[in-house]
């Protein structure tokens, strides 16, 4: 009974396979799809950080200047909430390409599954099945059959449904390349800003310290030094001491700026070579999927970590 | 501090230091933004090296301030309308994206055999109820028929709402 079940099989199995064996090796998607949710991250770590610097450069700049600062600073966050929008549709459709790829490779899983869901609706109707051995073994067979089937399907799947994306993509990224662009002009405006209010704020006490060393490279300048020369530095190096209350102040308020503005852009950057990264695997995986090959993400992996690293010492700024 | 600073001395030559910058701001507002930046830097730059800090001084260091202000809130201005203006190219995009995702979902589930699946359970959860209706012709009390018979009109309207949808 056994082998009489199955033996119409026997050819058409053997059939199946040898035209599909070989036909469809699917890559991993999967660390496709994580870039490109950590490329979300990247691309709204950079829109927080341009928005937050022109929101600190209207706080810094006069009264008169603020009310248009703020209000661009505003117009900013809402249009840049489509790019966060559109990197959102970007992970649902890495995620559909892993999941194209996922049900390629346990095509044996489903066909077992149905094959279970199939078993309880003959009992329930009273149709009797073969002994569970026969019934163990059509399943097994059609499990490995569908497994093939499953990994073409997925492959020709892929494939389909990367070639149609490609100019979308090739779109999207210069789209998000020259947003870049604008967003790192930004920032070195609204940089630019800041450090003009805290030239302002600090007019006086620059202009004074500017002053000394000025005199003081003037002193060590001479071939010579005289005892009221000699005097006259060590005033200068007193008249150094006793600024040092507001100095440092002065100073860290430089510094936090200068380090803040530096992490910015460089999130920016990385950010912007993270997309162009994402395109070109993109087309790279056309490509693996075509030809049966694996596919290289190394660059778009190390692009995306790159920006997540930034984001996190922006943080610990 | 920079050499550009260096010798300048006396308020007539920081006042012509400020009108040369002051020509290249202008010329910088009609030109790129890394030309703005240098301008608007060299402006800020002259507000710190200017000295002594006396009244004239301070009205320069106040123009300076204001040239190099507006040098940066144009490219502001500018850059964000560049970026509004691509907005609905984007939303556009991401639309066709969630489409994309949308075939290829569908692709997967197909895969996975889903409509399947689904009709055999179906299938298998309305043989299992109208085996109770029939049951409770037989032995069931009136209480039980009724319910047994509105649970199988529900399946039936299950299983016909199943086959419309699923083709």
């Amino acid at each position: 009974m056994h082998k009489r079940f199955l033996k119409p099989f026997a050819g058409l199995v053997a059939g199946l396979v040898a035209v599909l064996a070989g036909c469809a090796t699917l890559p991993d998607v999967a660390p496709y799809r994580d870039a490109t949710v950590q490329l979300r991250s990247s691309v709204l770590a950079s829109g927080n950080a341009v928005g937050a610097e022109l929101r600190n450069a209207a706080l810094a700049v006069g009264d008169k200047a603020r009310p248009g600062l703020e209000e661009r600073a505003q117009d900013f966050s809402e249009n840049w909430k489509a790019r966060v929008e559109s990197v959102d549709a970007l992970v649902a459709y890495a995620q559909a390409l892993a999941d194209i790829t996922k049900a390629g490779k346990e095509g044996a899983d489903t066909a077992r599954s149905l094959a279970g869901a199939l078993t309880q609706l003959a009992g329930g109707v009273g149709i009797a099945l073969p002994p569970a051995g026969a019934v163990a073994t059509v399943t097994d067979t059609a499990a490995f059959v569908y497994a093939q089937v499953a990994a073409v399907k997925a492959s020709r799947s892929l494939e389909e449904a990367l070639v149609a994306a490609q100019p979308a993509v090739n779109e999207i990224a210069a789209k998000l390349g020259k947003d870049m662009d604008a967003s790192l002009a930004l920032v070195d405006a609204a940089y630019g800003l800041q450090r003009l209010a805290l030239a302002d704020k600090y007019n006086q006490e620059m202009g004074f310290l500017n002053a000394l060393e000025r005199e003081r490279r003037k002193l060590y300048g001479q071939a010579q030094l005289s005892r009221e020369d000699e005097k006259r530095l060590k005033e200068i190096g007193e008249l150094f001491d006793s600024t040092r209350s507001w100095r440092e102040p002065m100073q860290a308020a430089f510094v936090r700026l200068e380090e803040r503005y530096e992490v910015e852009r460089e999130i920016i950057v990385a950010t912007k070579a993270a997309v162009s990264e994402w395109a070109a695997a993109h087309r790279g995986l056309a490509v693996a999927v075509r030809d049966g090959r694996t596919i290289n993400v190394e660059g778009l992996i190390q692009a995306t970590l790159e920006a997540r690293e930034l984001v996190r010492r922006l943080r610990a700024i | 501090m920079s050499d550009e600073w260096e010798g300048i001395k006396g308020h007539k030559q920081w006042k012509a230091k400020l009108e040369e910058l002051l020509a290249e701001a202008e010329s910088a507002a009609r030109g790129d933004d890394a030309k703005r930046f240098a301008v608007s830097r060299r402006l800020t730059d002259f507000i710190l090296n200017s000295w002594p800090n006396d009244k004239a001084i301070k009205a320069m260091d106040e123009i300076a301030k204001c040239s190099a202000q507006n040098l940066l809130l144009q490219t502001v201005d500018e850059r964000v309308r560049e970026i509004a203006g691509r907005t609905a190219e984007l939303r556009q995009l991401a639309k066709e994206f969630q489409d994309l995702a949308d075939a290829a979902n569908a692709s997967a589930s197909a895969i996975r055999l889903e409509k399947a699946h689904r009709v055999a359970r179906t299938l298998t959860d309305s043989v299992h109820i109208l085996k109770d209706f029939r049951a409770s012709l037989d032995t069931g009390s009136d209480a039980d028929l009724l319910r047994n018979v509105e649970k199988a009109m529900d399946t039936i309207q299950k299983l016909r709402t199943l086959v419309e949808r699923e083709g």
